[in-house]
């Protein structure tokens, strides 16, 4: 059973790139992109990390990719063919992916809600995670803060120089 | 399954299917349900955007918005992943042998407040006015 | 075999009572926020279907289904149609990890009373809110439309901020209880709910999961006098009604997210525990209601100000007050 939702999920996530990369229109392409995280998310889990896949649904789809939303809506998109845009290539891979997706993750969290059973020798609770960034690797989580701290203010100072050059801004 | 698939397992398995489904076949009656009563009219307007009632001007794909909302998303970007540390670190607080861990937490959030202050000295809470045009 | 279909009976109850409570929970929300707004400005409200309105819900669904389900003609249809499922979807989704009740005893079995104990439920809590965003954003985009892009675009910034306010909100109260599963988090609230022992990190909770669902205070992305209905201005029909379904959903999760990390769950004296729990869910959602009535909606500006400048700094300030006093109390 974990070796054929470890390869439909790999599977997916591979389809769901590839789609991501072919797609002419960047928001189609960002959902695809969150579809593999999803996948990726899942595979995580299954491997028994649950709290790195809880992170990747945090941090990637929710936080990185909103990101990218923001930028994305500043583009116009290319108009979309009205011939194609009917077809059922058009919704399938969409339907079918994310149904499969959905599946397998209810499959996943079903049949071990604490992510336990699979690699049960690397299994780590979140406690134990908690105590080794706490204790083992506090210094890397400082420097880490720290690395955060250059790259916002390096974001915040490129902002800055170009908020004031554009013009036509609605707010 | 590597392991025997017990009741329990089994149970839980139900639940999360019969959820998602139900979810589904009531996501997609409703919208089944409304194109069998809808009334469908469709007027030579009724596809174009809402804009008051005037003639939509240009599209809306590709208005340029202010740059605050993007510095907004970048900085959430780092309270996130300072978020996300917080977490296992709050979980396992109790491990940690009393002040090493208080100060590790002072140290940790104390650097990160700095991306607050640094942003609020710059002006990135100011939403900047508009000149009006002309 | 008679075990396993006793077993998928138990399913079957335990998730239509769950989802039936919750969607009539949320339609008899609609109906509720009516009338308490209507007396608040010394009017009726809906009044004339069934006794006391009471079927008012009912008419509603009718006519939303009978309405028109228009897509605008240069909209991106497949995503047009996406973003209110996921609206309602991870609204939904959330009440898998969420506990309802005290354990049960039916015919020498124990029933737990919540769908899913995961052991990262607090998490999964945190995800599916920072997945809400996609169903106003994408909504907002798709529709192709100025109004609903503005909307859309306010409401990412506006729950992505106070997303954090959340978060750090949480992080005391997890501290404390030493776990992210919501049955520990409840349990371990017996004797005192969170709400007095972090009363700092409650009002910061109370504040963020109201700018989280876009009401009053902090309903700008859907300010109705700029923005005509923000991201779902090109909604209609039936689409626009999982929207405002979705909307009142996510007031009982909210409502239910306030119930068990900050209000003690289900504990309580007297009554059963998911009396205690529906009581104490109307009661935030009583609140809200009060709050939409009687508090003037923010300018977005000082809205994102808040939130940066006042929630996030004292979210942070109360985590180290929390390590202080937990280390003081040793």
């Amino acid at each position: 059973m974990v070796t054929v939702l470890f390869y439909t999920l790999a599977a997916i996530t591979l389809a769901t790139t590839v789609l991501c990369l072919t797609r002419n229109n960047p928001v189609h392409a960002v959902l695809y992109l969150v579809q593999a995280l999803f996948a990726l998310a899942l595979l995580y889990f299954m491997l028994g990390a649950p709290l790195l896949a809880a992170w990747q649904v945090i941090l990637y789809a929710g936080a990185i990719m909103v990101l990218f939303l923001f930028v994305i809506m500043l583009f116009e998109p290319p108009v979309a063919d009205k011939r194609t845009s009917g077809r059922l290539t058009h919704w399938f891979f969409p339907v079918m992916l994310g149904g499969l997706l959905l599946a397998c993750g209810g499959a996943l969290i079903a049949m071990d809600p604490a992510a336990k059973a699979s690699l049960s020798s690397y299994w780590l609770t979140p406690r134990d995670y908690g105590r080794a960034l706490f204790e083992r690797y506090a210094l890397a989580v400082e420097i880490i803060s720290l690395i955060l701290l250059f790259a916002a203010v390096g974001a915040f100072h490129l902002g800055r120089r170009y908020r004031s050059t554009t013009k036509e801004d609605v707010s | 399954m590597g392991i025997v698939m017990s009741e329990q397992h089994l149970l839980d398995y139900m639940y999360v299917l019969v959820f998602v489904l139900v979810g589904l076949a009531a996501a997609v009656a409703q919208v089944v349900v409304s194109r069998l009563f809808s009334p469908p009219s469709i007027q030579p307007k009724t596809g174009e955007p809402y804009e008051c009632g005037m003639d939509p001007y240009g599209s809306a794909w590709g208005i340029r918005f202010n740059i605050t909302y993007y510095l907004y998303a970048l900085i959430f970007l780092a309270f996130d992943v300072d978020i996300l540390y917080l977490f296992p670190v709050a979980v396992a607080f109790d491990t940690v042998s009393g002040l090493r861990g208080v100060i590790e937490l002072f140290l940790f959030i104390g650097i990160l407040s700095l991306a607050i202050i640094y942003a609020w000295a710059k002006g990135v809470f100011i939403w900047t006015k508009k000149k009006p045009a002309g | 075999m008679n075990d396993v279909l006793l077993t998928i009976i138990l399913i079957v109850i335990k998730l239509g009572l769950v989802l039936g409570t919750v969607l009539s929970l949320a339609a008899y929300m609609v109906l509720a926020e009516r009338k308490v707004l209507a007396r608040m400005q010394m009017r009726h409200g809906p009044n004339r279907v069934g006794p006391f309105g009471l079927l008012q819900p009912l008419a509603d669904l009718i006519k939303l289904l009978c309405k028109e389900d228009l897509i605008p003609e240069r909209a991106d249809r497949w995503v047009f149609m996406l973003a209110p499922a996921i609206s309602v979807g991870t609204a939904l989704l959330a009440f898998a990890v969420i506990p309802f009740g005290a354990p049960l005893q039916i015919f020498g079995r124990t029933i737990e009373l919540v769908i899913c104990d995961l052991n990262i439920g607090l998490l999964y809590l945190f995800a599916l809110s920072s997945l809400a965003v996609y169903g106003v954003a994408l909504g907002g985009w798709a529709s192709q439309s100025k109004f609903a892009l503005l909307g859309g675009l306010r409401a990412m910034a506006q729950m992505i901020s106070y997303e954090l306010a959340l978060g750090l909100a949480i992080v005391p109260v997890v501290m404390a209880s030493k776990s992210f599963s919501l049955t520990a988090i409840v349990a371990s609230q017996q004797s005192l709910p969170n709400a007095l022992r972090h009363p700092l990190a409650f009002l910061i909770f109370v504040i963020a999961i109201m700018a989280e669902s876009k009401r009053t205070p902090f309903d700008m992305p859907e300010a109705e006098n700029e923005l005509v209905a923000g991201y779902h201005t090109e909604y209609s029909g039936m689409r626009f009604g999982m929207f405002f379904v979705g909307e009142y959903v996510n007031l009982i999760v909210l409502g239910s997210m306030l119930t068990v990390l900050f209000l003690g769950g289900w504990h309580g004296p007297f009554l059963p525990s998911v009396g205690w729990f529906l009581i104490k869910i109307l009661a935030v959602a009583f609140f809200f209601i009060w709050v939409r009535g009687t508090v003037p909606r923010l300018r977005y500006d000082q809205l994102m100000a808040f939130g940066w400048k006042i929630l996030v700094p004292l979210g942070l300030l109360n985590i180290l007050v929390t390590a202080v006093w937990l280390l003081w109390r040793g």
